[in-house]
């Protein structure tokens, strides 16, 4: 306990004083797994309310697949991003493998099922309901598609926030496809890994604080913005 | 509106729910529909407001099958209503906010239609919050601020009390005469259905409907 104490202290001195290559691991994290979840959505929020509300042929073999999919372990992520990035890969010609950029669509893999799931589970128990009411009262599908979507945005926020959890607290498939380079792909996690193994446990701790820091923050942030009201419901 | 059945069919499965030979309903008439549970009266409302699809047959809104414009006539209310995470008033507002009316004449008519069931009150209140009660209070006053030509009622008074039952009575009976509109009202209560509707339409089975 005691050496567990100590390690606190360290982690908290060390974030006081401010080491530069902290705070550009902090920004590079932020920056990818904003990213990831930003793209993810684009993809995950149409996808699952379309799949949603719609009645279509395979629908339960479609809900078994994106279940399996919102569990995928990140390091068969990871390997597949990294065969598909790698020089004879079929994306090789980009030369994507090592940079950030291969970590966002490594994320993004990772994250837009579990966004897609969210939203799918509540568009398919009210989503109809929600666009039946708005059709029985003069409503167009435009209308429709609005009032879900207002109706819908708390969940959309939850989704978010989950899978913005997802990608900032992921170390298997960036470790992969990033390679955890210094000043180039290292990220939160995989500098906790890394300090971890070397058996630095308190600039480990010190960013693992940080990793809790951000995601209390950002919680806070779309809580006050809008998943407050899930409490009023 | 006038609406008119002819040699409706539907099916769940293998197993038949409604096969209507012929049914007509005119214009500023209440009808009553009883039945046993699961004998298809929710259904047949939902088919007619054009929510379920049907296998076979043909129905006609006054001489036209159902499109677009129609639809917007159709008012129904179900059993368990959705309401919106908004006000109550923004609930009721909200079919007149669709058509683009201007700001007074919503205020005025979610005012009218507050008033007359005793809602004012609860006004600014969180509609999804409300009682039973109150929740299939608000579906209704929704259901009818924008005049609708048919309205389809699904059990609208399961949930209230008398004196609430005899506001909403008189509220129908009303709308009926000012509007012109036809309504379809599923209730297992004989002595409302005596009380306010014109004819009763009682299913007994998929193939058979009598009419009083």
């Amino acid at each position: 306990m005691e050496y567990f104490y100590n390690s606190f202290t360290e982690a908290i001195q060390l974030l006081i004083t401010g080491d530069g290559e902290v705070y550009r691991i902090v920004l590079l994290s932020l920056l990818v797994s904003f990213s990831a979840t930003f793209f993810a959505s684009l993809i995950a929020i149409p996808l699952g309310l379309l799949t949603g509300i719609k009645n279509f042929k395979f629908k339960k073999t479609y809900t078994r697949l994106l279940y399996t999919l919102m569990g995928l372990p990140p390091v068969v992520v990871g390997l597949i991003v990294a065969i598909m990035l790698s020089r004879r890969g079929l994306l090789g010609r980009f030369e994507l493998l090592y940079t950030s950029k291969a970590m966002i669509i490594a994320q993004v893999l990772l994250v837009t099922p579990i966004i897609t799931g969210i939203i799918f589970n509540h568009a398919k128990v009210y989503g109809s309901k929600i666009c039946k009411v708005c059709y029985t009262l003069g409503g167009s599908s435009y209308d429709a598609l609005w009032l879900l979507i207002r109706e819908m945005r708390v969940t959309m926020l939850i989704a978010i926030v989950t899978g913005f959890g997802r990608a900032i607290s992921e170390v298997g498939a960036v470790m992969i496809v990033g390679g955890n380079i210094k000043y180039h792909t290292r990220v939160m996690t995989t500098y906790i890994a890394m300090n971890n193994g070397m058996g630095n446990y308190a600039k480990a701790l010190a960013m693992g604080i940080v990793l809790l820091l951000i995601s209390f923050t950002v919680n806070s942030i779309l809580y006050n913005y809008g998943m407050g009201e899930q409490d009023e419901y | 509106m006038n609406i008119e059945i002819k040699g409706l069919k539907k099916t769940y499965g293998k197993r038949p729910i409604l096969n209507i030979d012929h049914l007509s309903l005119e214009r500023q008439k209440i009808y009553g529909i009883t039945g046993m549970n699961g004998i298809g009266k929710t259904t047949l409302l939902k088919i007619i407001a054009g929510l379920e699809p049907y296998d076979e047959g043909l129905i006609y809104y006054n001489n036209a099958t159902l499109n677009k414009s129609l639809m917007k006539q159709i008012s129904y209310v179900s059993q368990s209503p959705y309401m919106f995470k908004q006000s109550v008033f923004d609930n009721i507002a909200y079919p007149l906010k669709l058509r683009k009316i201007n700001r007074d004449t919503i205020e005025s008519d979610v005012m009218a239609l507050l008033n007359h069931l005793k809602l004012s009150s609860l006004k600014d209140c969180k509609a999804n919050q409300l009682s039973a009660g109150e929740t299939q209070k608000v579906a209704l006053a929704r259901a009818l601020v924008f005049k609708p030509s048919v309205l389809l009622l699904d059990e609208p008074t399961a949930n209230i009390d008398s004196e609430t039952m005899m506001l909403i009575e008189s509220l129908i009976r009303n709308c009926v005469n000012r509007d012109q509109m036809t309504v379809l009202h599923i209730s297992h209560n004989a002595a409302q259905i005596e009380r306010l509707c014109h004819q009763v339409i009682i299913l007994e089975g998929a193939d058979k409907l009598r009419i009083l």
